[in-house]
């Protein structure tokens, strides 16, 4: 839920984490997908 | 902080016209390109189409060399797939979600610009391929080896185009779920969010979970060629069936990434035109959700013919007729909306309509197909081209026209010409029968697709086809029409253009102010599930 304007840090930090973990998940794919292959 | 977002709400877009279009970072501008972009590829993509119609429409060889054919039949999918149909939702998805959720843009705008601009590179790069010695790829745009490490020069660019596509989808779908996971108004819970987003939420997810596949499955494919490896090549230990199998687990998933937010775009506009609430909402989520989920489940139903454990056969048949149980969910759910509702029949609701019709038709073929021993007999036939254009051009294409015919007063500010709609509308679903459906018996009948030549018997439902294809290209000429027409001019739209419209983005005036709910609007706790 958005936190409206006075607390931008906190924002901030929710979408950071967001894009960290499903950045992590697409290179979970992407090396598993490969690593599947080589077995 | 306060003083900037203040300024910010009265700034209009920049005067300079590349600092507006190839800067950006507003969600409605980065809408429109993507929408823009997605029209180009549909015409370039649609050329390709009438191409290999054209050769099609008597027997024999014609007008093309065999060897360009394959390629305009490679290309036109992978330009439909990746250049029309996805960009043109990501279009959707980026205009529409944060107006529709009360979001003042993106979560990530500078990433939306790159997302955006990484496509016109990748496509120039894969339509240079064509001018190339070799010409440009002809193995399929499932790009299976052997067949595809066996082109000239063209490969390792297509190789490198389809990475870019795939990184930008991969952003963008970070993008929308960052956007509808952090950005909604107060009040917003997600059992409130309009069906668009919750469809694009589940999409998004998918993107992620299948994209980085194929990137991994086509990387191998390179290293293959150039640096010595054997991932596909069973001289050296590797299997190129298993390339089928890495291939489809992306391949079955992007199917859904293609229609989860058309089922979005059809929930919101039956509702508006049936002057009804959307009938069955939660349900409507958890049908998207377990289609997302089932879609996992299912990739070698693309390829029953290559053999494959019975008990593997089975599972793969039985999991892909589960898939009709939520489907059927959601087609029922339409209907129910509509029954006993005020309806009316502008343009949006007529394509609504017509999807619901013929998608249905497309999943009913997909049935047939999911049958094993009936596979064996319509694999690789045009049964399956039939199948799949209902599918994608009755199903996700028909939900892009209908959205746009929808939110094209809001996004312009002006009606666009019912009559013109009406006629496209007409015209279209005439000819898309007319070309398509023939290619249900051609392909009960033993012909195989993705050859320029064929025997006498097919010919007459051939002819029917390419005189089918080539008035559904001349129907889309009045489409183009009707949006310059609209983008130039003509009655001014209020904010709520539709009567029967429920949801923040018809709040907002037509057009929308660059930028809005810079103020999150509160949404009541009593308030009923958007659409």
């Amino acid at each position: 839920m958005r936190r409206g304007g006075d607390d931008d840090a906190r924002l901030r930090r929710r979408i950071r984490w967001t894009v960290l973990l499903l950045v992590i998940m697409a290179l979970v794919f992407y090396v598993g997908a490969i690593v599947k292959q080589m077995q | 902080m306060t003083a900037m977002t203040h300024e910010a709400e009265h700034h209009g877009p920049p005067s300079n016209f590349f600092q507006r279009w190839l800067f950006t970072t507003n969600h409605k501008d980065i809408g429109t390109l993507y929408l823009v972009f997605s029209l180009v590829m549909f015409f370039i993509g649609g050329a390709m189409a009438l191409i290999i119609r054209a050769e099609l429409f008597q027997p024999g060889l014609q007008l093309v060399d065999p060897y360009f054919f394959n390629q305009m039949t490679t290309l036109h999918a992978l330009v439909m797939i990746f250049g029309a149909v996805m960009p043109a939702f990501t279009g959707l998805a980026n205009w529409m979600i944060p107006i529709m959720i009360g979001a003042p843009d993106m979560a990530l705008p500078r990433m939306n610009n790159w997302s955006f601009w990484l496509l016109p590179f990748a496509f120039a790069i894969l339509l240079s391929t064509l001018f190339m010695p070799g010409g440009g790829p002809a193995g399929g745009w499932t790009m299976y080896p052997p067949l595809m490490l066996q082109h000239g020069m063209s490969f390792p660019f297509v190789i490198f185009s389809v990475h870019l596509m795939g990184i930008s989808s991969i952003m963008g779908a970070i993008n929308v779920i960052a956007t509808v996971l952090n950005m909604r108004a107060p009040g917003m819970s997600l059992m409130k969010m309009p069906m668009f987003a919750w469809a694009w939420l589940i999409t998004g997810f998918l993107i992620i979970g299948v994209m980085p596949v194929l990137a991994g499955a086509i990387t191998m494919l390179l290293t293959d060629q150039y640096f010595g490896t054997t991932f596909f090549s069973a001289a050296g230990g590797g299997d190129p069936v298993l390339y089928q199998h890495i291939f489809w687990f992306f391949g079955h998933p992007e199917v859904y990434i293609m229609i989860l937010p058309a089922f979005g775009i059809i929930s919101a506009i039956i509702p508006t035109f049936s002057r009804k609430p959307l009938f069955g909402y939660s349900s409507m989520v958890y049908a998207i959700a377990s289609i997302a989920f089932l879609s996992f489940l299912v990739w070698a139903h693309h390829m029953f013919t290559v053999g494959m454990l019975l008990a593997g056969s089975l599972f793969f048949m039985y999991a892909t007729m589960v898939i009709s149980v939520p489907t059927g969910v959601k087609v029922f759910n339409w209907v129910a909306t509509m029954w006993r509702g005020s309806l009316t029949f502008e343009t949006p609701m007529l394509f609504a309509i017509a999807f619901v019709i013929l998608f249905t038709i497309g999943g009913f073929s997909g049935l047939m197909l999911s049958i094993v021993p009936a596979d064996f007999q319509y694999h690789d036939t045009y049964f399956v081209v039939a199948h799949f254009h209902y599918v994608l051009v009755t199903g996700a294409v028909f939900s892009i026209i209908a959205a746009t015919y929808y939110w094209l007063p809001k996004w312009t500010g002006h009606m666009y010409d019912e009559r013109l709609g009406k006629w496209h509308f007409w015209l279209s679903v005439i000819f898309v029968n007319i070309l398509f459906f023939p290619q249900h018996f051609l392909g009960l009948a033993g012909m195989p697709r993705r050859i320029p030549d064929y025997a006498l018997q097919f010919a007459e439902f051939n002819m029917i086809s390419t005189i089918g294809a080539f008035g559904f290209g001349f129907a889309q000429l009045i489409f183009l029409w009707v949006i310059i027409k609209c983008v130039r001019g003509g009655e001014k739209a209020p904010a709520k253009v539709w009567d029967g419209a429920e949801g923040l983005e018809w709040t907002l005036s037509s057009p929308p102010p660059y930028h809005s709910f810079t103020t999150p609007p509160v949404i009541p706790e009593t308030e009923a599930p958007a659409r």
